[in-house]
């Protein structure tokens, strides 16, 4: 079952003669870890920026459970997608607890009390307990990171979308970043990570597809030998 | 000669902090209206949140307020405007004007450049997680930006208050009029400006610590 639904998505940007993306059709299933693959400028951040909704003037269509994703209130999108960018962008002028208790306070409006529990839960389950009143400045990237994601979590989001998550990590956190992958697909969020970091992607390689251009050009499920294309199998192999 | 002095310096000094009483009350006016003329100014002239014919007033309201001096400013405030348009102003209220007018020019300009430098991802992170723009605005943007500015607002702020001698020329009791005036009396120019110049180091020194405790605060 699929619970993101990319419909022949275009995008160009303002002044640009190519398109970023070009009449892209994919699928995030639910529960699943899904990878786009592919160089640097194939699209991939293009494609998570427009599947939360962070560009939205792209053709064709993006789709939760069948709602466009275009289409949904602010505070339903926020709880339906959650999107960790590749610089994380934390707020800075909060602390690591406050930039996960602010938003579901004056967002979701909960009581600060109730945001401080489901904060403090999510930074036990990240395994990052005891950095709640340290400044995003005060952390590694690899805390920061999972500060980023148990903020995205605290929304609730059901789905979550990683973009190049381990461009500013060093090998010792690329090895957490994989468990907390694997933890998060085990509480049944759905995951969609873009990476061109060939060592990341073996290790979660289940649902992918390969882009290149701003097309998808492969898609691969693993499982069986022969499942993976070989686009895939030889930018896996570099 | 030491025994008259000390009297003399007691008197002195007592008569300059009425003035410096002055300076006080119409420097933190100036302050109040920069800061929030100024606020505004450079919100609205801030890349992403720039309101189209607005940003070009605000631009050229800048542009003239920083290329003439704030001497002639004063003179327009005070004289022209008021003959111009048949109203009254007095002294302080012209000295207050000028004063916030000239700050919120310099202000505007900090503040858009510091809103400016807050990182897109900043304003993309609030709207993925939901945040309305002006939440995006008030809870994530404005305090960062400002932080990354607070020294450059300080300065402005301390500027404030020297500049503030300047109204001594259209007739505010403030202290450099009252030092001036006394020197005028008394003919003891270096113990009356040596008093007044330690007066104007005590008020931007005040200013410049609450405005260090506030920028650890925010830090």
């Amino acid at each position: 079952m699929s619970t993101i639904i990319v419909r022949d998505l275009t995008l160009r940007y303002p002044g640009a003669s190519d398109a970023a993306l070009n009449h892209v059709n994919c699928t995030l299933d639910t529960g699943c870890v899904t990878l786009f693959l592919g160089k640097s400028g194939s699209g991939k951040t293009s494609l998570l920026r427009c599947i939360a909704n962070v560009i939205s003037d792209y053709a064709g269509e993006v789709q939760f459970e069948n709602v466009p994703i275009r289409a949904m209130s602010r505070i339903t999108r926020a709880r339906t997608v959650g999107f960790v960018q590749q610089q994380f962008h934390l707020f800075g002028h909060m602390s690591a607890l406050s930039n996960c208790t602010h938003p579901q306070i004056h967002v979701m409006k909960k009581t600060q009390e109730a945001a401080r529990q489901k904060a403090l839960t999510l930074f036990e389950h990240l395994g990052i307990s005891g950095l709640e009143e340290r400044r995003p400045h005060q952390l590694s990237g690899g805390q920061q990171q999972r500060v980023a994601i148990a903020r995205a979590l605290c929304m609730e989001a059901s789905v979550l979308l990683l973009d190049e998550p381990t461009s500013a990590l060093d090998p010792d956190s690329i090895g957490s970043l994989v468990e907390i992958v694997r933890v998060l697909k085990s509480d049944g969020i759905t995951l969609a990570i873009s990476t061109h970091d060939m060592r990341f992607a073996k290790q979660l390689l289940d649902h992918c597809y390969f882009m290149q251009g701003g097309r998808i050009v492969e898609e691969s499920r693993a499982g069986a030998p022969g499942d993976v294309g070989p686009l895939t199998r030889a930018f896996l192999s570099a | 000669m030491s025994s008259e002095l000390l009297p003399f310096l007691a008197k002195t000094c007592a008569l300059l902090l009425k003035g410096a009483l002055i300076t006080v009350q119409v420097s933190t006016l100036g302050i109040a209206i920069g800061l929030i003329l100024g606020t505004l100014c450079g919100v609205a002239n801030s890349n992403r949140l720039k309101v189209p014919g607005l940003s070009q007033l605000i631009t050229a309201y800048v542009w003239i307020v920083r290329g003439t001096p704030l001497f002639v400013q004063l003179f327009i405030v005070y004289f022209a405007i008021p003959e111009a348009l048949s109203i009254e102003l007095s002294p302080l209220e012209a000295g207050v004007i000028t004063l916030g007018f000239n700050s919120a020019a310099y202000l505007a300009e900090t503040i858009r450049g510091g809103i400016n430098a807050v990182p897109v991802g900043q304003w993309e992170a609030a709207y993925v997680l939901g945040y309305s723009n002006p939440q995006s605005f008030f809870y994530v943007i404005l305090p960062q930006g400002l932080r990354s500015v607070l020294p450059a607002i300080t300065n402005e702020l301390a500027a404030i208050i020297k500049e503030s001698s300047i109204l001594m020329v259209i007739g505010v009791p403030e202290l450099m009029k009252l030092s001036r005036d006394t020197v005028a009396r008394e003919l003891k120019p270096l113990e009356v400006y040596a008093m007044t110049a330690l007066i104007y180091l005590v008020l931007t020194s005040v200013m410049a610590l609450w405005t260090k405790r506030l920028e650890k605060r925010m830090a």
